[in-house]
């Protein structure tokens, strides 16, 4: 035993130590970032003498420290994940070059979309070579009233959309922290909550207007409920988190609590809402439309399908083209929406 | 092996050996793997892993959380997560290799009928709709065939045997109505009514609190008795071990490393790892003393392991260890280790002091004469009087601390001591003001902090008081970077002083997030990554480190190891030792272990259902417990020595043996620094019983 | 339990009345052209507009208005009167005091009259009739209520005393408390009818679409819930899907011009509700009723079976033995209905309530268009009554819903903690 542990203090005046642990400093001086683990292992090992393989190595506290350090990211992990869901991943991308397409289309077009002259004799032209998408029953070319239709849809829901969700998770953040407004914004809440949508709708529409800005501004500050109310809920959840009490501790105020503690928890959730609201008003224009609450100058794609009604029996194509494009923008944002919080749930990042 | 435990009556471990190994195993691992997919990655949980399970013995698998024996032991019924896979080996059982079992209606022929489990937490293992009995019976409809009023009947019976007094109005009622023990013993029937061979008990005891703990341990050994099955527990809890097995095989990093019948296990261990987690038990520790802790965290599973896997932590690795993996070594005919130790080329190392320690480790209680503690020259820091905490109202009121008294004296360590909803939290968050309080006060030197304060005194408290948190998962913000965590509270006076007065700049700053870090012994490099990259232990010494970046003097400590790998546990406790020796820091240590608490404090107060019921100097308290409730917590520590822990004698406290209908119960010192709870007739018992 | 329902129920009403206050405020800034027709706003001048709206209670301050509404809206009537069954029972009465005829039939109406309608009928008594009366007297002395009426009837001076003499004598209690719950007529919808009745006629034209519908999509989305829970990945899970995406997302006005086109050019339905052939042109509106709740029901039933899946109780019911099938109905089903009970009531009340898109769409003449129809003409009673009777019916089920969650779940009692709704 003596004997060993001589000739042990022998070899270490005669040959420096190899090191085993994996280097971290080849990794930092490697460009690539690439650091092949197994070469390094097979290097050490042929390095090794046979007589020193039984001497104590050298023992390095900060890798042991390392050792159990997981390369896990979440925002990395979501997007990973998000990526996975390739239905949601390929209707982007069918979206964005629709988006992009409202313009060229209109610029391509025979037809000025703010000049479109009514001519009865032209009325319910099937598709053709000059009407790409056909007339409608005033004989007004439909392809350039589609597109500029689509991106009216889209400025509009995706404004009230926004408009919204901002409105929400600001009174939702409030109503669910600060004990003091909880009482006065669910009271609120369950008063506005009981009077049918319709009902506000149809006021608005008759005491202010039906203008699209001021049906907007309507929806808006109708529908701002369901996500504060949604925000509220889940702020409850993590107000009394132990790293919030932490917070409390240190006497973090307010406005940082709720920018640094909660509001990063709930971007899943936002992004969601945000994600389903678009279809959703889009279905409220659709729907109001119909109805004769909303009158927009220029074409929306509600008002395509409001006039469709009464011709696209004999007519199909008046429907099919609004009604994809319709169908595409809303099963996207539906589609995307979904995904994205399924990537976030932290339980699915397997 | 140690000498005193040579000596120690009672149990003979070498006989029950004989008797064990004498039958061929009856179920028979060799050689498994277990691969998960997750992330897109490849995860080894099991590593080559071989195991023989005997008739009739009980076999602990022990291991910390990752080590991989949850999901070994799933095998056995068929039970793996989706995402994981058997990559390699067979696992035979009554000529059947159940490795290759693919079929669910297969898998019911075995699981349940011949091996039943039962799992950890029973607040969530039973369906909330259901009534008790009818998830009992349909466990004995399916596996004993028996139906109607039979079946009924035989569920009554179940309900008798695990303890359950009334079964026939027991048998009506749902899980909420039962406790945490009580559902635990309700868990235990449903799996014992299977009638099954081999009962495995996932933590069974974890979730439950001490005293409960024991009854359960007791429970199970009696129905094992009667029914002849064989066991197997799962643990992390070397006490648990030390009171219920016959073998245990210790797991590190999806393999098993060593295994033995206990008393080989305990007091001649041969893996590193194994040493290293039996001296790291705070039971063995020595006041004043650092606790041999294990540095580092296990390794990531998601990499190839070359060598012993223990080795980056090992502090007499050889070198072989980090280049070939060791194979099994017999030690003696039942106890085989995975280690390069035992080569004979291998250097001889001693088994730590601490070991031996063991067989001592329940020093005789006589002739302890506590020394009379001298506090008039201390500082009193903190003040609580009369504090009395209710939460709701009305009918709904439920009162969490009831008038309770004591003082904080500057340097010391105040230990809070209790079982699960006895109010010990509360208190805690109480002082430094996140929970108000319904009357009484907090004095703060001498000065009043709880109810409405100034804002420069609302100032001073949150710099010099501040806390650390049970559960180091959720006391950090898993969205923002280390460094705005550990450096929120300086960043907060900064903005509020209106002037520069922590730091001076942006470096400044980075520096002393650094410094913190470092200071808790973790690498600078840390500061920019999140939380979720980080293992437990790392993430409560980040809780620490952000707690300590405000230079308090007083820290109140809410079971800051609780939730840790006993690995873990000692680093925690040490670098809170540390700190304390040298900023002066004094301590709130709130726990529900009793154990812990010995190491660490200088005084403890033991509460039960928010009343303080006894407080005195830490050794004077395990020495000349008073009140029945802590002698029965006292009764309830799990040693770590298996013959002392299977001779204790468990008491249980019965709060019907006060009679305070007349004579009202006070807090009253009865010995210099020795309080209890009682009346004027109860005291007098004390005294008598001090003084003698 | 009473005490919870009772406090629950009082809240509710003092929501109504807040909720109907705020309607009715909300009404009254409309501007006034709506309250006439296209023809008046051209033929009238501004003074007899005016005069129309004033007539109308509508200049009135807003708090007179309201203070107006709600009286209007409970009317009681308590005291001594005679009502139609009374009166047929003194008729009867009367006709049995004399034997003659026409006797009889004089004093019946003598009676009848006396009691009913005293001041229009004094004098009225012919001299001929008047003859028979005393001649009765005369054969009957002992029949004091009569000549009492009599003298009554000469004095010009029926007195309530009176009243209850003759009440006695008959044998009847003419003491009544009666209370009437009344919200006015409809203005420009049905002109003059009670609105209750308007809204009547309705409501059983939506109530009956909403009912089919409810039961046909309680059916099938349970269905396809379940059976897309139990396979979950698979391929009826991934149609099950794609179809509760494709109907979430699309507007509903798309998906149900497509149910129509597809409806009438392939199947050869009508396109429009006929009163006429009400079986199979209630087809199509009952289709699009239902592909919604079809969806919500089996998202929801799948998630919440899917997440029972996860518990740990499903753990240790398998562990027991149980076979798939077993855990699945047993154990997952019934757990997974919990949350769902809540939801249930609400959303086949609001079903059966009408849906204005599809009622519109196919020409239903239910409840759905009259809500804005109301609106747009000013017709207030009217929109006072709709709107009083869907915050009604999301109270009653929330309400419903709770109590049902206490059924099934043994975990919740009713506390008058629970909702504020």
């Amino acid at each position: 035993m003596s004997k060993k542990k001589q000739t042990k203090t022998i070899q270490e005046l005669e040959t420096p130590k190899v090191r085993m642990t994996p280097d971290s400093s080849a990794v930092e001086t490697n460009p690539d970032k690439q650091y092949d683990e197994e070469r390094v292992y097979v290097q050490a090992r042929s390095r090794m003498p046979e007589n020193q393989l039984f001497d104590f190595a050298v023992y390095e506290p900060q890798a042991a420290e390392r050792t159990g350090y997981s390369e896990y990211s979440y925002w990395k992990s979501v997007w990973a994940n998000f990526l996975k869901k390739k239905p949601a991943v390929i209707m982007s991308f069918v979206f964005v070059f629709l988006l992009l397409f409202t313009f060229v289309a209109l610029a391509i077009s025979k037809f000025d979309v703010y000049n479109l002259r009514i001519d009865n004799s032209l009325a319910f032209t099937a598709p053709n070579g000059t009407y790409w998408f056909g007339t409608d029953n005033l004989g007004r070319d439909y392809w350039c009233q589609v597109w500029y239709a689509t991106r009216t849809s889209i400025l509009l829901s995706v404004s009230v959309s926004l408009g919204e969700i901002i409105l929400g998770v600001i009174i939702g953040l409030l109503w669910g922290y600060v004990r003091a407004l909880d009482r006065f914004f669910t009271e609120l809440y369950n008063f506005i909550n009981n009077i049918p949508m319709i009902i506000y709708m149809t006021l608005i529409a008759l005491m202010v207007g039906k203008s699209v800005f001021i049906i907007g501004v309507a929806l808006i500050l109708v529908s701002w409920l369901g996500t504060a109310r949604n925000i509220r809920n889940l702020v409850f959840m993590y107000r009394d988190r132990e790293y919030n009490l932490a917070s409390r501790c240190l006497g973090t105020p307010l406005y940082r609590v709720l920018m640094k503690n909660i509001f990063p928890y709930l971007v899943s959730v936002i992004v969601l809402r945000l994600a389903l609201a678009i279809p959703s008003i889009i279905a409220y224009e659709t729907t109001l439309t119909y109805l004769g609450l909303m009158s927009i100058d220029l074409p929306s794609l509600g008002i395509l399908l409001r006039n469709a009604r009464s011709y696209f029996l004999d007519y199909p194509y008046l429907l099919v083209f609004p009604a994809a494009i319709v169908s595409i923008i809303t099963i996207t944002f539906y589609l995307v929406g979904n995904a994205f919080s399924d990537a976030c749930d932290s339980r699915n990042h397997v | 092996m140690s000498e005193t435990v040579m000596k120690t009556p009672g149990i003979d471990f070498d006989a029950r050996a004989k008797q064990i190994l004498s039958s061929a195993p009856i179920l028979s691992a060799t050689d498994v793997e277990v691969q998960f997919t997750l992330r897109g990655k490849k995860l080894n949980a099991i590593r080559r892993c071989s195991l023989d399970v005997y008739d009739g013995e009980t076999l602990a698998i022990v291991g910390e959380s990752g080590s991989g024996k949850s999901v070994f032991t799933k095998l056995f019924v068929g039970m793996l997560d989706k995402n994981g896979t058997i990559t390699n080996g067979s696992i035979m059982y009554d000529g059947k290799d159940l490795a290759q079992i693919k079929d669910e209606n297969e898998w019911r022929k075995i699981r349940g009928r011949k091996i039943a489990m039962v799992t950890q937490d029973p607040m969530t293992s039973l369906n909330p709709l259901k009534t008790i009995g009818r998830q009992i019976q349909e466990a004995i409809e399916v596996n004993q065939g028996l139906h109607g009023a039979e079946a009924k009947k035989e569920t009554l019976r179940m309900l008798e045997a695990v303890g359950i007094p009334d079964p026939e109005r027991r048998y009506k009622q749902y899980p909420h109505e039962f406790s945490g023990g009580m559902r635990q013993r309700v868990v235990i029937a449903i799996a014992v009514a299977c009638k099954p061979q081999i009962l495995i008990c996932d933590e069974p005891t974890t979730a439950l609190d001490v005293t409960i703990q024991a009854q359960i341990l007791d429970l199970i050994r009696r129905l094992q008795k009667e029914q002849g099955m064989t066991i197997i527990y799962i643990t992390h809890d070397l006490g648990v071990v030390a009171n219920v097995a016959d073998r245990v095989a210790v797991m590190y990093a999806g393999q098993i490393v060593e295994i033995g019948m206990i008393n080989e296990i305990f007091f001649d261990a041969r893996h590193p790892y194994a040493w290293a987690l039996l001296s790291a038990l705070p039971q063995l520790g020595v006041k004043g003393e650092k606790l041999p802790a294990i540095e580092g965290t296990p390794p990531n599973l998601f990499n190839v392991i070359h060598g012993d896997s223990f080795a980056p932590r090992n502090k007499r690795a050889l070198n072989i260890d980090f280049l070939e993996e060791p194979p099994m070594f017999d030690v003696s005919p039942t106890h085989q280790a995975k280690t390069w130790m035992l080569d004979p080329r291998a250097p001889h190392v001693e088994q730590p002091d601490t070991i031996r320690r063991l067989g001592d480790a329940h020093r005789n209680t006589a002739g302890y004469k506590a020394q009379p503690l001298d506090y008039s020259g201390r500082e009193p820091l903190v003040e609580v009087k009369n504090m009395e905490v209710t939460f709701g109202t009305g009918k709904k009121k439920f009162v969490a601390v009831n008038d309770v008294n004591f003082t904080i004296y500057r340097g010391e360590t105040f230990s809070l001591v209790g079982e699960s909803g006895s109010g010990k939290t509360t208190i805690g968050r109480a002082i430094v003001r996140i929970n108000p309080i319904t009357n009484g006060e907090v004095l703060y030197k001498g000065r009043r902090i709880s109810g409405k304060i100034s804002r420069e005194l609302d100032n001073e408290v949150i710099r010099n008081m501040q806390m650390i948190f049970q559960d180091p998962m959720a006391s950090l913000n898993e969205r923002a970077k280390v460094d705005y965590i550990i450096a929120e509270g300086l960043i907060n006076q900064h903005n509020k002083q209106g002037f520069k007065q922590d730091y001076k700049s942006k470096e400044e700053l980075s520096d002393r997030i650094q410094n913190a870090l470092e200071e808790v012994g973790l690498l600078p490099e840390f500061s920019s990554r999140f939380p979720h990259e980080f293992s437990g232990g790392q993430r409560q010494r980040i809780g620490i480190a952000r707690s300590l970046i405000m230079q308090p003097e007083f820290i109140v400590a809410d079971e800051p190891i609780s939730a840790l790998d006993v690995s873990i546990r000692a680093q925690v406790l040490n670098l809170l030792n540390d700190l304390k020796a040298k900023r002066g820091l004094t301590y709130l240590f709130i726990a529900h272990d009793l154990s812990v608490v010995r190491f660490i404090s200088d005084r403890i107060a033991v509460i039960h259902k928010g009343v303080i019921v006894e407080l005195a100097e830490s050794e004077e308290l395990f020495h000349h417990p008073l009140h029945p409730y802590t002698k029965a917590l006292l009764s309830a520590v799990p040693n770590p020595n298996p013959y002392l822990e299977r001779a204790k004698k468990l008491l249980v406290y019965d709060p019907s043996v006060h009679d305070y209908s007349v004579d009202k119960p006070v807090w009253s010192e009865i010995a210099p620094g020795h309080f209890v709870y009682g009346n004027e007739r109860e005291l007098d018992g004390y005294r008598k019983e001090l003084n003698q | 339990m009473l005490k919870y329902t009772v406090k629950r129920l009082l809240q509710s009403l003092v929501t109504i009345v807040l909720i109907v206050c705020a309607v009715f405020i909300l009404l009254r800034m409309m501007p006034t052209e709506y309250f006439f027709t296209e023809d008046e706003l051209i033929k009238l001048t501004d003074e007899q507009r005016e005069d129309k709206l004033r007539a109308a209670g509508y200049l009135d301050p807003i708090y007179v208005q309201l203070g107006n509404f709600f009286a209007n809206m409970f009317q009681f009537d308590i005291g001594n009167y005679y009502t139609d069954a009374d009166l047929s029972k003194v008729e009867a009465y009367a006709a049995t005091l004399s034997e003659d005829n026409k006797t009889s039939s004089i004093l019946k109406t003598f009676y009848k009259k006396m009691v009913s309608t005293p001041d229009a009928y004094y004098g009225k008594l012919s001299d001929k009739n008047r003859a028979y009366v005393d001649a009765y007297l005369a054969e009957h002395p002992e029949d004091t209520v009569t000549a009492e009426l009599l003298a009554a009837y000469d004095a010009k001076a029926m007195t309530e005393d009176l009243m209850k003499v003759v009440a006695d004598q008959v044998g009847i209690n003419i003491f009544h408390f009666n209370f009437t719950f009344y919200l006015g007529e409809s203005r420009r919808i049905a002109q003059g009818q009670p609105v209750l009745d308007v809204i009547g006629s309705k409501f059983g034209v939506s109530m009956r679409l909403g009912l089919i519908s409810v039961a046909i999509s309680l059916l099938v989305g349970v269905t396809m819930g379940v059976f897309q829970a139990r396979f979950k990945d698979g391929l009826v899970d991934q149609i099950g899907t794609a179809y509760t995406v494709f109907v979430n997302a699309v507007p509903h006005l798309v998906s149900y011009s497509l149910i129509l086109v597809f409806g009438s050019r392939v199947l050869g339905l009508p396109q429009r509700y006929q009163l006429d052939n009400v079986t199979v042109s209630s087809i199509l509106p009952v289709v699009c009723l239902s592909i919604g709740s079809i969806a919500s029901y089996m998202l929801w039933i799948r998630r919440y079976m899917v997440d029972e899946l996860n518990k740990d109780y499903i753990r240790l019911a398998r562990l027991k033995g149980l076979s798939t099938q077993q855990v699945m109905f047993k154990h997952v089903l019934k757990n997974a209905f919990v949350p769902m009970v809540q939801q249930l009531p609400v959303s086949i009340l609001l079903t059966v309530g009408g849906s204005i898109l599809v009622e519109r769409f196919f020409a239903v003449p239910g409840m759905g268009p009259l809500l804005t129809d109301a609106i747009g003409r000013y017709d207030c009673n009217l929109v006072q009554a709709i709107v009083m009777l869907y915050a009604s019916l999301g109270i009653i089920g929330l309400f419903i819903g709770d109590v049902l969650m206490t059924l099934i779940d043994p975990r919740i009692r009713l506390t008058s903690k629970g909702g504020s709704r």
